[in-house]
């Protein structure tokens, strides 16, 4: 049977068989952020290089290790399966300290989504479907600054969307557009402003993933354009400060191997303290498998 | 053999003395300096130990055992062997004095050996010689390989693909660096782990492997897609030991690996020890390293 079964069979994989992957990444974010609003590292320069979902507006994309890189978690292990073991992550600043991480395995996304259109729902193209997690629980959307807006807090928007069951017609909370414009953002997320919430859209009520994307509707008018990413979060870390790294076992920290699916595309979503600017971040993935 | 217990390994630290400290310095490599996100093999940066510097030496494209005895190995010197006993690393440190090196992340691997290559204009797979074969690890699970620039001079001016042909710990032959093929940097310095760096064809700091394998037994086959000019260069094959985050200078990364898992690293009769370097910022040369290893047999 694929996986572990003990801690005795992970170790034995690790060592005996020396089924890990060990790799380094480093993302080195241009762009001035802001406290408390998250920001999707996939596009922010370094290794792995930055992914700026450039495709055709409105149309499905599947995203894949093989196709679009992310951080390098090892090639395809079927019929074993693979865990995130152990992340380590640093920063050379203490200005986005402390600061939140997720690792999200990202599945799909959605691009250049106007947010001139008030009032009239934009219906997207759903050529791909998802590559993983199929049926879309747990999965999530988040909605990342594709082409700053200009004027923040003035609009909102509804997502139209499939839900885990498969049932359709399910619309999102409202959600209001931060006033952050550069490119990243996560646009939905601020401190203390009504109908921002964290990276993610909430679901309507019951629901506990998304399928896929039927439409979005946009209230108020600017200019600016947003690309909806679908993404599974696989696991946590926090940054607390300049002086120490950040080092989690998942195993003795969590009690929890994250699984990590075949040719995954794995990348990161953070919470700053202050301006990513000029930051670097540097970090350890070892993954394992058996 | 190995601790057995707690109680053990206590036991033989303390009552029957099993146990030593080594302490090491490095100096960064001499020649260029670092840029962020590149990863180094230090083995010929100088220090205690010594300068490695038998690794642009020998015969073309041959496999050669590396160990803690060869002269010149540039191994830290962890005692000898042990055998029947096992010997394991309890616990570890490195600091820099020199604000210009923090971050990095050093990795101590047991070096296995390698292939010099020396034919580097030629753009097709170089056949290896592998009449001599692992000396440790011999199965090859969890062997990895990198490409690293072994000579003072720096490579030529290209970006060759690079790629190895090779045999798994399975001893399935026939193996491949898959797709995305590492790329060479041009001028590649002294020490430069070739593909390593920032952007597309970028790795940090091995070989990736084709599809389902966790090891490398041996290497049939390297190849730099187009010519590399001047230079040469070594295919290293190692077992990672270790890793050890430093963030700020003048603070010691320190590592207890009698409470971690796996624990309590094995060092392997022969190993060969030497270190790998991330950087995290652009590293100056001969930049300074230092830490210690307690190590304990059973």
């Amino acid at each position: 049977m694929a996986g572990f079964n003990s801690v005795r069979s992970l170790v034995d994989s690790e060592i005996d068989s020396g089924q890990s992957h060990y790799s380094t990444f480093r993302k080195s974010p241009t762009q001035v952020t802001t406290v408390g609003i998250w920001f999707d590292l996939a596009l922010s320069p370094g290794n792995p290089a930055p992914f700026y979902y450039a495709s055709a507006p409105y149309e499905s994309v599947a995203m894949s290790r093989s196709a679009n890189g992310g951080l390098n978690h090892g090639h395809p292990v079927t019929p074993s399966k693979k865990h995130l073991r152990k992340m380590m992550i640093l920063t050379n600043s203490a200005t986005p300290t402390p600061m939140n991480i997720k690792v999200c395995d990202y599945l799909m996304y959605y691009p250049f989504i106007d947010e001139s259109l008030d009032g009239e729902e934009q219906l997207m193209i759903n050529t791909a479907t998802l590559p993983r997690y199929t049926d879309g629980a747990g999965v999530q959307m988040m909605a990342v600054v594709v082409a700053g807006h200009a004027s923040g807090l003035t609009q909102t928007f509804t997502v139209n969307y499939t839900n885990q069951d498969g049932v359709s017609g399910r619309t999102s909370r409202t959600v209001r557009l931060n006033n952050q414009f550069v490119n990243g953002t996560i646009i939905t997320s601020a401190l203390a402003t009504a109908d921002c919430n964290g990276p993610f859209i909430p679901l309507q009520s019951g629901d506990s993933g998304v399928r896929s994307i039927e439409g979005l509707t946009m209230v108020g008018s600017d200019v600016g354009l947003m690309t909806l990413v679908l993404v599974k979060p696989i696991a946590q870390l926090s940054i607390r400060g300049l002086d120490a790294p950040v080092e989690v076992d998942y195993l003795k920290d969590f009690s929890h191997l994250p699984e990590i699916k075949d040719d995954a595309y794995l990348n990161l979503i953070g919470c700053p303290n202050g301006s990513l600017s000029g930051v670097s971040l540097h970090g350890e993935i070892l993954t394992s498998w058996g | 053999m190995g601790f057995t217990s707690m109680d053990d390994l206590i036991d033989k630290v303390s009552t029957d003395g099993q146990f030593k400290r080594i302490d090491w310095n490095k100096l960064f490599l001499p020649t260029t300096a670092a840029v962020a996100g590149e990863w180094h093999c230090l083995v010929k940066g100088t220090g205690e130990p010594a300068t490695g510097s038998i690794y642009n030496s020998g015969t073309n494209l041959a496999f050669q055992a590396a160990s803690e005895t060869l002269a010149n190995s540039g191994s830290i010197q962890h005692g000898g062997n042990v055998s029947p006993a096992t010997k394991h690393i309890l616990n570890a440190s490195a600091f820099t004095a020199a604000a210009t090196v923090a971050p990095c992340i050093l990795m101590l691997v047991d070096l296995l050996g390698w292939y010099r290559v020396t034919s580097v204009t030629t753009t097709t797979a170089q056949a290896t010689d592998n009449t001599v074969t692992l000396p440790r690890y011999t199965n090859g699970a969890g062997v990895q390989a990198f490409m690293w620039n072994t000579n003072t001079t720096a490579m030529g001016a290209a970006t060759p693909n690079l790629s190895l042909g090779y045999t798994n710990s399975a001893g399935t032959a026939s193996r491949a660096t898959p797709t995305t093929l590492p790329i060479g940097k041009t001028a590649a310095a002294n020490g430069l782990i070739l593909y390593s760096g920032t952007g597309l064809g970028k790795y940090g700091p091995f070989m990736p492997l084709q599809s389902g394998d966790s090891g490398i037994r041996s290497v049939q086959t390297i190849q730099n897609s187009t010519s590399y000019v001047s230079g040469e260069y070594a295919v290293g094959l190692c077992k990672p030991l270790l890793t050890l985050p430093i963030t700020t200078l003048g603070v010691a990364a320190e590592r207890d690996l009698v409470n971690q898992l796996p624990s309590m690293p094995q060092i392997v009769d022969g190993a060969c020890l030497v270190w790998l370097m991330y950087s995290g910022a652009n590293t100056p040369t001969n930049s300074s390293l230092y830490g210690h290893l307690d190590i304990g047999w059973s």
